[in-house]
């Protein structure tokens, strides 16, 4: 593995990851980034309407096989709905953070060069009562209707190599893919990397990725809470998500390439039901799909305490299946 | 075949079904299986599919042109459990896969379809030791397996990831009714299968292919109805079983065994379909009941009849008791009358699909193209 | 706005699954414009409009949808009482109503036991929608099957009217009135080619639409809606969430999707450029059609323009003729930029 795996080079992809504002329907910034880190390595760079970002390894040969790397590439943060008021821009939520811990937290309007506070001003507040206060009235700050508002909850960095993603515990695997797509070499079949948009908002990016990619197999990345498997004990091979089931083929495979590599994995065949499926419109497209998940303690509390180790696990674990794949053809011939 | 035959090739052809467990998101590790009793029983199609999800279809080509195509679906996955963690002292914790009444569970028998077929018991807490806090029930993770080996043994035969189903048994009871496991969707697929047998021992001249989908995933999410969205079909009967009658449930949502089939109206089907297939029973004196499940029938019809460009739906189906409990129960009678109503309409489904073809377009107005 | 082929339209039954009566009126209404129209495989009525200026090599969709919230008669017990499943509402909007049963359109009313013999407790909750069911002076069981009503929809019993100073009051505007604007631009013409849709089941989960978006695979799709709107005595703040008089409602979202933001900025400046009144949604609610779109190859662009209507999904739908002039010519002016917008 190149340097982008070892100790710091992750840290450092999570970090400029989340200076990448991709709260939902923020157009273009996810391409500028991944055009900047992925051209030296990828043939074909894109965007499709919805925001999905497709990188494309090109193999050779005719008739090749095309397979899958996805992952969810967008933060929950709200929209700005109104601007009537002198005092606060008023929000309406994108994605399902805790807004039981949102109150008080710093945020950004995307695009522009405006920071501000979130406040609420109910004790059990949803998603349509926050408002965020700039200083000046929106109007003066130059906040319009429709401007997006991210979070900010920077991921801090831990002993023991955990780290705490904050805003991006929904889009960290976004570093897993710039890793295989860095380091895997090249293969006769074409490997397609998508950072999905939109996936907070009822998986609509994986959606519309799922015709435009049209893969024979995707592997699927994704974060996870604990249930019966824990933080620090490698990348999870899972058996399903909230909408759809793994293929046991391509389990099987993963397994077989872990345990040659030698990379520790966990099996997980839990239940993940309060989270959108990010494998479930590639199975209903007919694509063999599996999904490699790392455990995050308090998921659901947008924290999100996870050890890179898991991460860089992951990035390992889809780069051994991509060699398996090629060996397993070579061998055919 | 007179009744009393046919009765004991539907029950026969059950067990061996019943017997084959694939509880949802473990479909491809059986269908080897699955395609063999298919071939075994009847040679009425011509080729088996392995989908990609796990599902599988069966075609037979009727070699006419153009000939429209009629889908027939029954899932194959069934409800149960998954293995989550493998616990000391030979014990196993698992979750529900799909809608599954915990009150039924303690000290029931299951297997474990690890390396092998592994015996299992859910525990049962003895009324001395239970709780005072009595009505409230552990969560279904919670209930534990006892399968009675060693650690080590275990360790060799069970993994996470390995499905669980309630332990096999049919026994027939009076009036013609049957029990087993996983009838819900597997009787579906006998009325199926029978009707294939049918069709192949009168040599059928039909004007359509027919094609027969033993989907996947339908207890869980619906991907694999979603997935035949592209076989574009002209016409598509899902056969699913619906609630039997019994006491303490309302009239207007259960229909008593040994009525003959159901036949839903719901918004999310064909009306063209449904009241053709409704007609096409009359005259075939197939008994039949109706149904209205105005926005979910909770079939695999719900997610083909709006996939990619649609397919108009109809669903039929057999009343059962006891649904998604070990022991499910239909009567032999409902099976053979769904049998021969899908045969009748087998023979009509041409003319049909060219009547709904027809109505489709709007007079004196070119056709659309995308 | 043509009011009396909204009247039409409103007036005519179309339950989600029952939708052949007002799509066989639309395409009556279609036919002299349109170059080509079908039902498609789900029973969408898709049109096919030729531009007067050829083809912009994109694909442009509008789209609306036919059916109504309403009622589907799922059991007939043995005195002839007719129990139904309601479609899209709350007992609190149905109880008590006045309906019409099929197409022969049969006076029911939906029974509620006399506010005298209601025990006090149950005076301040909502009445239980599993015990209600629908009156329509059968005695019998057959009596009633009889007339075909197994399995039949209902409707309410509401004529579309004037009401109050330049408002409508009828049952459907959800989402008739986006017909009715469909209609308009048809006959209006388009320059380049356009589809139309008029699509089913919208009110049960947005199913029709999605058949509609595997097959015309649009790049730019425009939903024309009615929307909530709150503004009512006593509601103040983001809860208004819409007004009565604030012109075409532009939202940015819906509980489906997110809008392309460059679609709806363009299309928001599009009506201050024709001092068209428009307006945002200070809170949302619902999923439209406008989500199956957006999970297309290619994903869409999309947007929704709306007109506010008040009591939505309801016998009393209102709404304020001045919105629904101002939805119409901001759908004409999206339609004569449409190539800007693309």
């Amino acid at each position: 593995m190149t340097t982008t795996t070892t100790q710091n080079g992750i840290r450092e992809d999570l970090k400029k990851i989340y200076q990448v504002k991709t709260v939902c329907g923020s157009e273009n910034l996810a391409l500028d980034f991944i055009k900047s880190e992925l051209s030296d390595f990828c043939d074909e760079i894109f965007s499709d309407d919805i925001g999905n970002v497709y990188a494309i390894k090109k193999g050779f040969g005719e008739n090749r096989k095309k397979i899958a790397v996805v992952c969810p590439f967008d933060e929950a943060g709200f929209v700005v709905t109104s601007v009537k008021d002198e005092k606060n821009a008023r929000l309406y939520a994108i994605g399902k953070p805790d807004f039981s811990r949102l109150c008080g937290k710093g945020a950004k309007i995307v695009g522009k060069d405006v920071s501000g506070i979130l406040l609420c001003d109910k004790d059990n507040p949803d998603g349509s009562d926050f408002y965020i206060q700039t200083g000046a009235s929106p109007e003066d700050d130059g906040i319009a209707e429709g401007d997006f508002v991210s979070i900010s909850d920077e991921p801090t960095f831990l002993s023991g190599d955990l780290a705490a993603l904050g805003t991006i515990c929904t889009k960290a695997h976004g570093a897993s893919l710039l890793a295989v797509a860095k380091c895997a070499g090249d293969f006769s079949f074409d490997v397609i990397f998508v950072f999905a948009s939109a996936h907070l908002s009822g998986s609509r990016g994986e959606k519309c990725a799922s015709f435009i990619a049209d893969a024979d197999e995707c592997i699927c990345l994704d974060m996870c809470s604990e249930g019966t498997s824990s933080v620090g004990k490698g990348p999870c091979i899972a058996f399903s998500d909230a909408g759809g089931n793994c293929s046991r083929e391509i389990i099987g495979k993963l397994e077989n390439a872990a345990k040659n590599i030698g990379i520790g994995y966990q099996l997980k065949a839990d239940n993940e039901k309060d989270r959108p499926s990010v494998i479930a419109p590639f199975v209903a497209n007919g694509t063999k799909t599996a999904l490699v998940s790392v455990c995050a303690s308090k998921l659901s509390k947008g924290i999100g305490i996870c050890n890179l180790c898991d991460l860089r696990g992951a990035a390992a674990l889809v780069c051994a299946y991509l060699i398996f794949e090629e060996t397993e053809k070579e061998e055919e011939k | 075949m007179s009744d009393n035959t046919t009765f004991s090739e539907i029950t026969a052809l059950c067990e061996k079904l019943t017997s084959i467990p694939a509880v949802s998101g473990s479909e491809e590790l059986f269908a080897h299986e699955i395609e063999k009793a298919v071939f075994e029983y009847t040679s009425f199609f011509d080729k088996c599919q392995k989908l990609p999800c796990g599902g599988l279809i069966f075609t037979h080509s009727c070699r006419k042109e153009e000939a429209p195509v009629l889908l027939f679906d029954a899932h194959l996955d069934t409800v149960g459990f998954v293995v989550t963690e493998l616990l000391c002292g030979g014990f196993v914790r698992v979750r529900p896969v799909g809608g599954v009444d915990k009150r039924l569970l303690f000290a029931s028998e299951v297997e474990i379809h690890g390396a092998q077929d592994v015996k299992g018991v859910f525990v049962s807490t003895p009324p001395h030791l239970a709780k005072k806090d009595g009505d409230k029930l552990p969560d279904i993770s919670d209930i534990y397996i006892d399968t009675g080996l060693s650690d080590q043994k275990l360790a060799e035969l069970v993994r996470i990831g390995d499905t669980c189903s309630f332990a096999y048994s049919m026994r027939r009871h009076l009036n013609d009714v049957i029990s087993s496991r996983s009838m819900d969707d597997r009787i579906c697929a006998v009325a199926i299968l029978l009707a294939a047998k049918m069709m192949e021992m009168a040599n059928k001249d039909l004007g359509c292919d027919v094609i027969f989908s033993f989907s996947s995933a339908e207890e869980v999410n619906g991907t694999g109805g979603e997935v035949l969205g592209k076989l574009m079909c002209d016409g598509a009967v899902v056969l699913d079983v619906n609630f039997g009658r019994d006491k303490d449930i309302h009239e207007k949502e259960s229909y008593v065994l040994g009525d003959g089939c159901g036949v839903s109206y719901s918004c999310t089907t064909s009306r063209a379909l449904t009241d053709a297939l409704v007609s096409c029973a009359k005259k075939a004196d197939v008994p039949l009941h109706t149904l209205v499940e105005a926005k979910h029938t909770g079939t695999n019809a719900h997610y083909l009849s709006n996939a990619h460009l649609g397919t108009p739906c109809a669903v039929l189906s057999i009343p059962e008791k006891y649904m998604h409990s070990a022991y499910e129960s239909v009567n032999l009678a409902d099976v053979l009358a769904c049998a021969r109503l899908l045969c009748a309409f087998a023979d009509e489904f041409p003319t049909i699909a060219q009547d709904m073809e027809q109505k489709r377009k709007v007079s004196l107005c070119g056709e659309v193209t995308a | 706005m043509n009011y009396s082929l909204l009247k039409e339209l409103c007036d005519a039954s179309g339950v989600s699954g029952y939708e052949d009566e007002v799509l066989s009126l639309i395409s009556e209404k279609i036919k002299p414009f349109a170059t080509a129209a079908q039902y498609d495989r789900c029973g969408n009525l898709v049109v096919f409009k030729k531009g007067t200026k050829g083809s912009l090599g994109k694909t442009t969709l509008y789209s609306c949808h036919a059916d109504e919230v309403g009622f589907v008669i799922n059991h007939v017990d043995a005195e002839g009482r007719l129990y139904f499943d309601a479609i899209g509402m709350s007992p609190l909007v149905y109880a008590g109503r006045r309906v019409l049963v099929g197409k022969n359109r049969i006076p029911g009313i939906i029974a509620v036991k006399p506010f005298h013999l209601v025990l006090s407790d149950e005076r301040d909750k909502a009445p239980c929608a599993d015990s209600l069911f629908i009156d329509i002076g059968a005695k019998t069981r057959d009596e009633a099957e009889k007339l075909g009503v197994f399995a039949d929809y209902a409707v309410f019993d509401t004529e579309f009217s004037d009401f109050g100073e330049g408002k409508i009051k009828a049952k459907a505007l959800d989402d008739r009135v986006g017909c009715a604007m469909l209609i308009s631009l048809l006959e209006r013409g388009v320059e380049y080619d356009s589809y139309f849709a008029f699509c089913v089941g919208e009110e049960i989960g947005l199913r029709g639409s999605k058949a509609v978006a595997s097959l015309v695979k649009p790049d730019i799709c425009i939903n024309l809606e009615c929307t909530t709107a709150g503004d009512i005595y006593g509601v103040s703040g983001a809860e208004r969430t819409c007004t009565l008089g604030g012109g075409a409602a532009v939202p940015h979202m819906d509980g489906s999707s997110v809008y392309t933001p460059s679609l709806y900025k363009k299309v928001r400046a599009l009506a201050e450029k024709n001092n068209l009144p428009c307006q945002t949604k200070t809170k949302i609610a619902g999923g439209t059609d406008a989500g199956s779109y957006s999970r297309t190859a290619g994903g869409t662009k999309i947007t929704g323009i709306a007109v506010p209507t008040r009591y939505i999904h309801s016998a009393s739908c209102v709404a304020a003729k001045s919105d629904v002039e101002a939805t119409e010519k901001l759908l004409f002016a999206v339609s004569d930029n449409i190539k800007d917008l693309l």
